[in-house]
């Protein structure tokens, strides 16, 4: 036994050894390699919140062209099974770091989690992006926001206001967890527009006390929902503001067999998906931009802060979308805003229609309302 | 290395645990050429081991549960409760040291109950487990709501973020020294002759003189008590408690043990092949996704790993006929 224990504990020593030892020889032909390839393709990483799901294949479609335009490699990187959290996406972005890739975009599920780490990639150099959901302000170089919060919060709350008028009514806000910091932004948005004009044009509306977090897929989001509308029959509005709170306020109403347009639904969602429920009358607009120019500001913006063209500070920037199509008729202005907190701003909210809908860029084709 | 080895079952271990050395060095390789060696880098080979320690541990202490012929599904359940339970205290008392103990006593409450249920009952271990994987899971989900805990001070990530010349994690050397100490316990204590002996024949064991109950009670709780640690290092690593995070980590601590050759059906153990198994999903995973195959792939090849392994093992029982175990 002895004998045995010793021999086990001695290879195990020296599995460590051998692990050293190649790690130093190689070391020098990996740093070697390193540098030869000094000034090649700009190398971006890309991380979404979420694969497979619209918002994102249209961000991912508007991403891809950009880079096929710019001449960069772009790493898409999700789970394709749709399993996403925090701890793999701190996995992918130590990953780019090891690999050395000049910039790391992400769309963070959570402000906090993984700080440490891309405070580690900017300490090497790695220009930290983050796009669509920010982190906390010292751990990125800039946040390509899809529109100012304010600007959401004030859509929403005045779109419901119209919609339900002079009766007024209980309205609620679902969101997806409370630490997804842009739906926090946009809640915070929507209360200060209501208190601003509570005694003029909200005087009829009051909020339910709670907000409903609906967690992160479909189906959670559909139980949550209708526990909410069951347990309170009173309501008559419900803010909608995560990828899965519209569908699941949509099929809550149907499941309760409740006339289409007797609970108004004001919401974030993607105007394709939305369709259904907009023919049916279940909602009449819902609140969004476009996606797939994000992803394609997000990569632009990138190339041009990696071959300082623009850099810390800045107030504006012109992209190669400023001034062209937004929605229709609708025209981007002519150069982004970027706020001091490191904001970069792609533009207005759009309001869709059903009109509208079929404007929408990236989704269900690549080449979808890009005519 | 060459040394006379005199007893049979030594012999067919050292060998094992040279295959699975040459096979992780082989792997290391392959991920070398498929990474044009960028997996080598000192940084990212040890900074690997980061993202196995958690798992790296429980599969230590699954060792010794599978070598009695029982097994822990639990395990991924106690650790997620236990960071919550750490996260919520430290949120409502901001007093470190109260939730540090907060959460090792739930781990080793977790542990202790699977461990009275298996002890005292005849429900099997499986059952025993899969049922307290829902309770622990549903536990923490029930209290943490959907909030996600957050907030801990500096000191507390203290841990995954010093190096030892900048290159070797501290968490991976913690986990060299349990693993060192549960080595030491399993081939030289008699705890680990106890633990052979019960995964051999129950019966036989008791009549020997082991106090079986006593035995199970404590690997169990030992168990929860290293789910409490894993769960630390979790949080100094990635700060956010929340109940899914201990998802699906008893397959792949399990896959370490059985990969490491400790036999399922109990009667043999590894805790050197644990270890090695353990690099060697590490070294997988991380090689995986600097291909860019992140996710589902590496769990596609673990379910892999784990069936070749156990039809491996039930071919060699077989083929010795040596213990007839029900």
């Amino acid at each position: 036994m002895k004998k045995w224990f010793s021999k086990n504990v001695i290879t195990s020593m020296l599995l460590v050894l051998i692990l050293a030892i190649v790690a130093g020889c190689s070391s020098q032909g990996a740093t070697g390699s390193g540098s030869s390839s000094g000034d090649k393709k700009i190398k971006i990483g890309m991380i979404p919140k979420f694969t497979g799901v619209d918002y994102f294949i249209a961000v991912e479609n508007g991403a891809k062209k950009a880079a096929a335009d710019l001449g960069i490699q772009l790493d898409w990187q999700g789970d394709p099974s749709g399993q996403e959290s925090a701890a793999k996406q701190q996995a992918y972005i130590q990953t780019f770091i090891d690999k050395g890739y000049d910039a790391i975009l992400v769309s963070a599920l959570d402000a906090k989690s993984y700080a440490d780490t891309l405070k580690q990639a900017r300490s090497k150099g790695i220009k930290v992006i983050t796009w669509d959901a920010d982190v906390q302000q010292d751990a990125r170089d800039f946040f390509i926001n899809q529109v100012e919060n304010s600007g959401i919060g004030m859509t929403l709350m005045s779109n419901m206001g119209k919609e339900l008028g002079s009766k007024g009514g209980k309205v609620a806000i679902v969101s997806s967890d409370p630490n997804a910091s842009n739906q926090n932004a946009w809640i915070e948005a929507i209360k200060n527009e209501y208190e601003a004009k509570k005694s003029a044009d909200y005087s009829k509306i009051t909020f339910y006390d709670k907000i409903i977090y609906a967690g992160n897929n479909q189906a959670d989001a559909d139980k949550a929902v209708a526990a909410l509308l069951t347990q309170n029959p009173d309501i008559t509005g419900i803010f909608a503001i995560s990828s899965m709170a519209v569908p699941a306020a949509g099929k809550a109403i149907t499941d309760m067999k409740k006339p289409a347009g007797s609970i108004a639904i004001q919401g974030l969602g993607v105007p394709v998906t939305a369709k259904d429920n907009m023919q049916s009358g279940l909602m009449k607009s819902v609140v969004l931009w476009q996606p797939y120019d994000l992803g394609y500001l997000a990569v632009e913006f990138t190339s041009k802060l990696k071959k300082g063209e623009v850099k810390a500070g800045d107030t504006t920037f012109k992209s190669s979308l400023s001034g062209k199509t937004q929605l229709k008729d609708v025209k981007y202005s002519d150069s982004h805003k970027i706020l001091p907190d490191g904001q970069v701003i792609l533009g207005l909210p759009i309001v869709y229609t059903l009109d509208s809908v079929d404007g929408f860029k990236g989704y269900p084709d690549a080449n979808s309302g890009l005519k | 290395m060459e040394q006379v080895v005199v007893s049979k079952r030594p012999k067919f271990k050292v060998t094992y645990l040279m295959v699975l050395i040459v096979f992780l060095l082989g792997l290391l390789g392959l991920m070398a050429s498929l990474t044009e060696g960028t997996i080598l880098k000192p940084s990212v080979l040890f900074g690997l081991t980061v993202n196995v320690v958690e798992i790296g541990l429980m599969a230590l202490s699954l060792t010794f549960i599978i070598t009695t012929g029982g097994i822990d599904l639990s395990v991924g359940s106690i650790m997620a409760l236990c960071a919550v339970i750490l996260g919520i205290t430290y949120e409502k008392t901001t007093n470190l040291p109260l939730a540090i103990i907060a959460c090792l006593v739930t781990g080793v409450a977790c542990g202790a109950f699977n461990g009275l249920i298996i002890a005292k009952t005849k429900i099997s271990p499986l059952v025993t487990t899969l049922a307290t994987l829902s309770l622990f899971y549903g536990i923490a989900r029930i209290i943490s709501g959907t909030k996600i805990f957050s907030t801990y001070p500096e000191g507390f990530k203290v841990l995954s973020q010093k190096m030892l010349f900048h290159m070797i994690p501290y968490q991976f050397m913690f986990f060299v020294i349990v693993f060192l100490v549960f080595a030491v316990f399993f081939s030289r204590a008699s705890i680990g002759r106890y633990l052979r002996a019960i995964g051999h024949n129950e019966k036989a064991a008791k009549f020997m003189g082991v106090n079986v109950g006593a035995t199970k009670f404590l690997i169990y709780t030992l168990t929860g008590l290293i789910c409490s640690l894993s769960s630390m290092i979790y949080l100094s690593r990635l700060p956010a408690a929340k109940p899914d995070i201990g998802l699906n980590l008893n397959l792949e601590a399990i896959t370490a043990v059985v990969l490491g050759g400790t036999n399922i059906m109990g009667g043999v153990g590894n805790p050197s092949g644990t270890f090695v198994a353990v690099l060697l999903l590490g070294v997988l995973r991380k090689g995986l996704q600097l291909i860019g195959l992140g996710g589902s792939i590496y769990n596609f090849i673990l379910g892999i790993l784990l069936v070749i392994c156990l039809i491996g093992f039930s071919y060699l029982n077989n083929s010795k006929k040596k213990h007839s175990r029900s």
